[in-house]
This record gives structure tokens, sequence and C-alpha cells, in this order.
């Protein structure tokens, strides 16, 4: 279940825009070894694991990741 | 949050800076909303999301992609080393991949424990009951 | 990180004096205490039996509580979850928007 509060895990306060640095980063986004697709393999993985710290493991790395997108 | 970092960094800017910074075809596309895409321009894939039906394989890869997380984390700060307000929240997002990583490690070795557990008693299922001989052969 | 700096009396209709906690130090109690818990949770998914870790993150969900508690009746919600008598959600800046502090 999915419930928003209203902070960051850390924060981000950026002084001077630099859209040269945003090409590069935007990668941890969306790229392929980014946050939104470590999330959703995670909390997709849970399913089938074989004993209960593995399952823990998965839905709590997937939630914190899926802070971090 | 790496949402909010691009976010902030693009905030405001003007269609000649996206242009300048290499961001023209993105501003096209998707303005300044911050769209799922690796640095290369490709949108975000599903390939990303590994899924083998097997734990220890599944456990293998998640191992890997903490490591080639914090890789890219790595790259990212050398890249962004002139600015300490990219950098800051860079470097706290490095360090989770490595806390990450240490308790897949421990949940890998876990789910190895489990596995050999149920090989032996496997093992056990020939005629245990029937048979009183622990010298089972089978 | 202190738990109990909560000497603060002052709450929405009160003057700010110097001893009240900033916005940003409010928040900083709350994500910090947040973060030993996230942190302290994963740790303990793999290591259910440390009777230490289990105090520390007893010890930091009583302190979150407080935390977050002492910073919603000043600046509104967190989380939908925290009822007020207007909609104060839309009153801070998003943390996107770098209202995060």
């Amino acid at each position: 279940m999915w419930s928003y509060n209203k902070i960051l895990q850390y924060p981000i306060k950026i002084k001077n825009p630099d859209p040269r640095l945003a090409k590069f980063i935007i990668s941890q986004y969306g790229g392929p070894d980014g946050e939104l697709g470590a999330s959703l393999r995670y909390l997709s993985q849970r399913f089938g694991m074989p004993d209960q710290k593995s399952k823990a493991i998965l839905n709590d790395v997937g939630t914190e990741e899926l802070r971090t997108p | 949050m790496v949402g909010s970092i691009v976010h902030q960094l693009t905030k405001g800017i003007t269609a000649e800076e996206a242009e300048k910074a290499g961001l023209g075809a993105y501003y096209t596309d998707h303005g300044l909303d911050v769209y799922p895409q690796s640095a290369g321009g490709f949108p975000f894939s599903a390939n990303a999301i590994a899924c083998k039906g097997d734990p220890i394989a599944n456990l293998q890869e998640d191992l890997a992609a903490e490591q080639k997380a914090r890789a890219t984390y790595e790259k990212l700060i050398d890249l962004c080393k002139d600015n300490p307000d990219v950098v800051d929240p860079l470097r706290f997002l490095r360090e989770r991949e490595i806390v990450h990583f240490q308790r897949f490690g421990e949940a890998l070795r876990g789910v190895q424990d489990k596995l050999a557990e149920k090989r032996m008693f496997a093992m056990g299922n020939c005629n245990w009951n029937n048979n009183n001989n622990n010298n089972c052969q089978c | 990180m202190e738990c109990n700096n909560n000497t603060c009396s002052c709450n929405c209709t009160c003057k700010e004096n110097s001893k009240c906690p900033t916005r940003e130090e409010m928040m900083n109690d709350v994500r910090g205490f947040n973060f030993a818990i996230v942190e302290l949770g994963l740790y303990l998914d793999t290591h259910p039996d440390d009777t230490r870790a289990l105090a520390l993150h007893k010890e930091y969900c009583k302190c979150y509580k407080e935390a977050v508690e002492r910073y919603q009746k000043k600046y509104g919600p967190l989380s939908i979850f925290y009822p007020c008598n207007k909609w104060r959600w839309l009153e801070q800046p998003w943390p996107w928007e770098g209202g995060n502090f």
C-alpha cells in the first residue's frame, strides 16, 4: 500500500540550476541501473522468496528504493 | 529524490539553455517534466526488472544491481564534483546502495540455508517410518 | 539528534520566540528518526534476534511519533492521515520544490 509522507529522505536544495548535470543524473531515475527499475524489481521478486527474511528484505528495500526515484 | 534533483537542476531554464546542455531532444519530447530515461536517452525499460523465478538467481541479480547503482553514483559524483548541493544527496544515495547490498547478501545466505534444509528433508522421504534402519542407502 | 527537545510549549497560536525550534529543525528531527527506523528495520529483517537493535527501534519509533506530532501541530500535515479544521495539506511547499530544507 502506497502512502505518501510530505518529506524527502534526504534534503535537496539546489541553489543553481545546471541542466548539464540533469542530463546525466536522469539515468539514476529511469536508466538501466536506476532507482525505478530497482524498486520494481525487488517488489516483483518478493512473491517468489522461500523464507520470511528474504521476503521482508525485498519488500523493505523495494519500499526504500521507491522513495528514491 | 533523484526526480527532485533533476527537477531542481532544470527549474526555470529556457529552451536555449536546455539545448546548450545537450537536452534539446529531451526538451522537445518532455519539456521540463522528469521523464524516466537513461542518460543516453533510452526510455525506461521493463528489462531492468529482471525476475527469473529463482530465489538464488534473483538475489544474485540484486547484489549485482546494488553494485552497479553504487558505481553509477560514483561516476555521477565525479561528474558533479563542482556542485556540492548535488553531490551531497548523491553521496547519501550511494551509501544506501552499500547497505542494501549487505542486507541482500545476508538474505541470500538465509535462502541458501533454507534450500539446503529442504534437500535434506527430501532425502528423508525414503521410507523413514517403515524402515528403522539408520543405514538407509537411498 | 535529541529526543526530548519538546521544551517548547508553543502551538499554532503563540508568538515565535527564540526557544522554538524552527521548521527546519523540526523537519530534521522527523527525517533523522525516520531514517534511523528504516535502517534498523532493514537490519532487523536479517537479524531479528538482536535485542539491542530491537530496543533502539522501539526508542526511535517513540521519538519519531513525538517529532511528527510536534511538527504537524505547528506546520500542518506530513501525511493526509492528520486531520485539521481546514485543508492544510496545501500550505507548505512540496519536498521536490526544496521545501524540505
